[in-house]
């Protein structure tokens, strides 16, 4: 029997990855897609510089941030009881940061095609902004949501860097599948490392095609 | 046509051999004077193949894959090298089981300086590398380091499975040598078990000591040359009688045995120069 522990941890930490991603992304979202202050250039920026960035370079202030004599692992060891390195939250605190833009830009996306005569409409009626965002915005955005989360949670699942220079490679807490793959061909255990990466490759084609069918769909009107 | 055929032959030659190091500058001098003549839309094309030419003879590049644990020493001596021989060495480190598995996966190596016999021994089994051209360089020495002070009279073991330890970091047994010393160590201490839960793998020693350096990892079993690095950690050299001894083997590669920096360097490694700086960073030198 093959041992699928990093599968585990993997879709953990896919499903809670996208999860935060989708708590921090939308009101960030919201606010870069309607906000009209000056500083929405930088904030943007500042979103999507994962695409640009090695992994390492974020695996290494993350590593300098983790550590206990720094105010962030300090404060972390105090209130958990555990470290950033080596741990599920660290390696979740990682993946959300690099996966960011890969959730905001499709929402951002989304919200920006919304008619804005439609919320104009809605705050006429005195609908407040919450109110105006929950039951017309959202809605309006469900593709946007829907390919924003499956590309977070793909991309999560296509981490691998950042957990290499932070996770410390333990089994059943931070050894991903990406981790074990490599570990596999350096260990030259091929079969193991065929398995994985077959697997992976199915999910990533799938996880493809469903994002191409939903925007098949929306010239379509399917959804 | 064929003259145009020539000159873009050789420059893909230049282009391919662009590893090989400037030759002696009056060599090319000389060269080009002659050359001038010819016109000037070819003194370019021209100019190279001299160049080429001039090139090939002199000094040769050649990779070393080096397992990280003396990765440190490797640049020292490299260094030490290239300012007394005419060859440029590139040195590539990372754990000696990836390296193991580039080269027998046709990585162009010249030389490997594994941080084990075993896979030096594996080569040699499977006609890779001829027996005679492989010996051992080094032997390691483990110490355990950590960035918290370490009074004298607290055990080893003590400090392992004491809760403020809650990270050893050690490379990975599968493919570091190191690191199947450190699980041997911490199996002869009886505490293998108990400790279990703090073990993180590194994907090398330098790693480790990356992990231990900026203090993510309380503890963690790096090589001695790399305990000397970070003079704001306490280390500890382990019994030599928890582990077997470290031998270290080089063996010099199907594409080193054509390549002059490759036999100058593999023969440098063997002579006196290098066998005295291996022992003064944190290494036994086996005695010939």
């Amino acid at each position: 029997m093959i041992e699928l522990s990093s599968v585990v941890v993997t879709l953990k930490l896919a499903f809670a990855s996208t999860l935060l991603l989708m708590l921090v992304s939308t009101p960030l979202a919201w606010w870069l897609a309607t906000t009209r202050a000056r500083i929405k250039p930088l904030i943007e920026a500042l979103t999507a510089l994962p695409l640009v960035l090695p992994p390492t370079v974020l695996g290494f202030y993350l590593l300098i941030l983790f550590n206990p004599n720094s105010s962030i692992g300090y404060f972390w060891l105090q209130t958990t009881g555990d470290t950033l390195a080596f741990s599920f939250a660290g390696i979740l605190i990682a993946s959300t940061l690099h996966s960011l833009p890969f959730v905001v830009q499709p929402l951002q996306n989304s919200f920006e095609s919304i008619n804005k005569n439609v919320l104009e409409a809605a705050a006429n009626l005195g609908s407040r902004p919450l109110d105006s965002f929950l039951s017309v915005a959202a809605p309006l955005s469900k593709r946007g949501f829907l390919t924003a989360a499956v590309l977070g949670f793909a991309h999560s699942v296509g981490e691998f860097g950042v957990i290499l220079m932070v996770g410390g490679n333990i089994p059943e807490r931070t050894r991903v599948i990406s981790i074990d793959i490599y570990t596999s061909v350096e260990t030259l255990d091929y079969a193991r490392a065929h398995f994985l990466s077959i697997g992976t490759l199915a999910f990533a084609f799938l996880t493809l095609l469903t994002l191409y069918l939903i925007n098949y769909s929306r010239s379509h009107r399917l959804i | 046509m064929s003259l145009k055929k020539g000159l873009g032959a050789s420059l893909i030659a230049v282009i391919s051999d662009s590893e090989k190091t400037m030759p002696h500058f009056a060599k090319i001098k000389s060269h080009k004077l002659m050359i001038l003549k010819v016109g000037k839309g070819r003194l370019i094309g021209a100019a190279l193949v001299v160049f080429h030419i001039a090139s090939s003879a002199m000094a040769d590049t050649a990779h070393m894959a080096v397992a990280a644990n003396f990765a440190l020493v490797a640049t020292e001596l490299k260094e030490e090298f290239e300012a007394t021989h005419d060859h440029q060495m590139t040195l590539i480190s990372g754990s000696t089981g990836k390296l193991y598995a580039q080269i027998i996966n046709g990585a162009p190596f010249a030389i490997f300086l594994s941080a084990d016999q075993r896979r030096p021994q594996l080569l040699v089994d499977g006609n890779i590398v001829r027996s005679h051209q492989r010996f051992t360089y080094a032997v390691g020495e483990p110490m355990f380091c950590s960035r918290q002070k370490w009074p004298a009279n607290v055990q080893l073991s003590d400090r392992l499975i004491d809760d403020s330890t809650r990270h050893i970091a050690i490379p990975n047994p599968e493919i570091a040598p190191f690191g199947e010393a450190a699980m041997k160590i911490l199996t002869n201490l009886g505490i293998k078990d108990q400790i279990s839960d703090k073990l993180v793998l590194a994907e090398n020693v330098g790693q480790t000591f990356a992990f231990v350096s900026s203090g993510n990892a309380e503890m963690g079993l790096v090589s001695g040359s790399f305990a000397q690095q970070n003079p704001r950690l306490y280390c500890r050299g382990v019994l030599a009688t928890l582990h077997e001894p470290l031998k270290q083997d080089a063996v010099l590669l199907p594409a080193g045995q054509k390549n002059k920096a490759a036999l100058a360097f593999f023969a440098f490694l063997q002579g006196e120069t290098a066998r005295s700086l291996i022992a003064n960073s944190g290494y036994g030198v086996p005695t010939q």
